[in-house]
């Protein structure tokens, strides 16, 4: 326990990679949305993707993350259990945390009708319908999903290295195209879009048992990882 | 005594390379130990088999008493320090003491503190930015702050100059003395570090080639000079590790004690003798012409 959260410590210190660069790329990219709005004098309803910076920078912070703190961990005698708890608990901390953020800057938008310009970038469309606490969810389930996807990546790349990569991108690009292959050829592409368009809602709920099989896999491969 | 370290049969193969090859040693409480040998010799693959770092193929393998593998109880008693640590690139060089004085149970600060000053280390700096000397220097403050009941040392000092490598042997010694721990040593400036070692393991081609106390080791060769017909005549019949003649003169180097009955047949000869470093003997005793010829 003491070791573990010696692993969030040492996460911790490295405050710019994990707080400060997502928000500020976060928060430039909202500004430009901003100043747009600013100059089509909010007559335009626009509906930015920025929010979605944050999450692809989550997703290669922890890569990066993952390639540099697990040898130094284990070169400090932690146990790769610890590391990997740690690690696991630090993502949930910072996807709570960011996500809390969002949510309140989305309550301030729909409060200032988009910014007083009809800027739609923290509250997306679909959210409308949302309770504010489903609301929180979707943008910490997201997040939660991009960690942990980086992070069974790193895994993957910490145990098997390049080889095992190279192992899986290959084998995800043949089952796509036998499988967009099938889609075709049984002609299920028009259902596939109607279930989504239907409950595109439940896509999120379906993150959270990938989430975790991401987490046991990532924890089986680190628990069988070397570092030289 | 009860043993730091066991281990029984140790092997680490990669494919069909085998890099160690059937090792068994153990390490007491209390001394300081040098794994000595040449670059290759699998010096640091034992290293990091030992702090589970990476896994033996086959073998047994106990410190203080348990398998190190994911077992806090071994870990957190456990320093290892090694030339090619790596650090997150924007950990600062108070980042990594900060992280290491919570991570070991005996770290004590303001001993760290004094070393910081004397190394020289600035701590706002990033690890990326150091030095090859100062990148060391961080290992060997974390290695001796620490004071973790056994503390390891692989190559510490790359690109230190002559007087900061004293320093570290000085500390060292000093800390060693108020603090007495397990330490092992792994180093090529063999003659540097002699004086510190109480005992000596020599791995040659993933096997041990010398297990023994310095202080015996020392006397376990000698060399002797003279004449270079008179020395042939005095090493026939006996172990030879190295010989090396120039003009007329002749120096051989001896495996094995030079006694009483020894040293009067030379003396009827005109040969002298003279003690083997440990350097000396350890370079004889790996380089390839002499290799495995003691290997008994």
């Amino acid at each position: 326990m003491m070791r573990m959260t010696g692993v969030l410590k040492m996460h911790w210190r490295d405050k710019t990679v994990w707080i400060y660069v997502p928000w500020v790329v976060l928060l430039f990219s909202f500004a430009i949305n901003v100043i747009i709005g600013i100059l089509t004098k909010g007559q335009e309803n626009i509906n930015s993707g920025g929010i979605a910076s944050i999450y692809v920078y989550m997703f290669i912070a922890i890569l990066i993350v993952q390639a540099q703190t697990f040898p130094f961990s284990l070169g400090m005698s932690i146990r790769r259990t610890d590391y990997f708890m740690g690690t696991a608990l630090m993502c949930l901390l910072v996807s709570a945390g960011s996500s809390l953020v969002l949510f309140l800057l989305s309550v301030i938008e729909n409060m200032t009708d988009g910014w007083g310009v009809n800027l739609h970038y923290f509250a997306l469309p679909f959210m409308k319908d949302l309770s504010p606490i489903a609301r929180f969810g979707v943008f910490f389930v997201v997040m939660t999903y991009m960690f942990f996807l980086g992070f069974v990546i790193s895994s993957i790349h910490r145990r098997f290295g390049k080889t095992g990569l190279y192992v899986l991108f290959t084998a995800i690009l043949l089952l796509s195209s036998i499988g967009s292959f099938a889609m075709t050829y049984y002609e299920r592409w028009m259902d596939l879009f109607k279930w989504v368009a239907h409950h595109h809602q439940l896509l999120y709920v379906w993150m959270i048992p990938f989430i975790i099989l991401y987490a046991l896999i990532s924890y089986g491969l680190l628990r069988r990882a070397t570092v030289s | 005594m009860k043993p730091v370290i066991e281990v029984k049969r140790l092997n680490k193969t990669y494919g069909s390379e085998t890099v160690v090859k059937d090792i068994s040693f153990a390490v007491e409480e209390n001394k300081i130990y040098g794994l000595l040998g040449r670059n290759g010799a699998g010096k640091t693959t034992i290293m990091h088999m030992l702090t589970a770092q990476l896994f033996p193929t086959s073998g047994e393998m106990k410190v203080f008493g348990e398998n190190p593998y994911e077992n806090n109880r071994v870990l957190s008693r456990m320093c290892f320090i090694k030339e090619s640590q790596k650090y997150p690139d924007s950990f600062r060089v108070a980042d990594v003491l900060a992280v290491a004085a919570t991570l070991y149970p005996d770290w004590d600060q303001a001993y760290a503190q004094q070393l910081i000053e004397e190394f020289r280390l600035p701590l706002k700096r990033r690890m990326k930015k150091l030095s090859r000397g100062m990148l060391s220097s961080v290992g060997i403050i974390v290695g001796l702050a620490s004071r973790a009941p056994l503390t390891i040392f692989d190559e510490p000092y790359l690109g230190l100059d002559a007087v900061a490598r004293n320093l570290f042997y000085e500390r060292l010694i000093e800390d060693y003395g108020e603090h007495p721990r397990t330490v092992i040593l792994s180093t090529h400036l063999i003659d540097e570090v002699s004086n510190l070692l109480e005992h000596v393991i020599v791995i040659d081609n993933g096997s041990i080639l010398i297990n023994e106390n310095a202080d015996e080791l020392r006397d376990k060769a000698y060399t002797a000079v003279g004449s270079a017909q008179h020395v042939s005549t005095y090493t026939a019949g006996k172990r030879v590790i190295h010989q090396e003649s120039l003009g007329g003169m002749m120096t051989a180097t001896i495996w094995g004690k030079g006694d009483k009955a020894n040293r009067r047949e030379a003396e009827g000869l005109g040969i002298q003798f003279a003690p083997v470093t440990l350097q000396q003997l350890i370079v004889h005793l790996t380089s390839d012409k002499g290799n495995g010829r003691v290997a008994d």
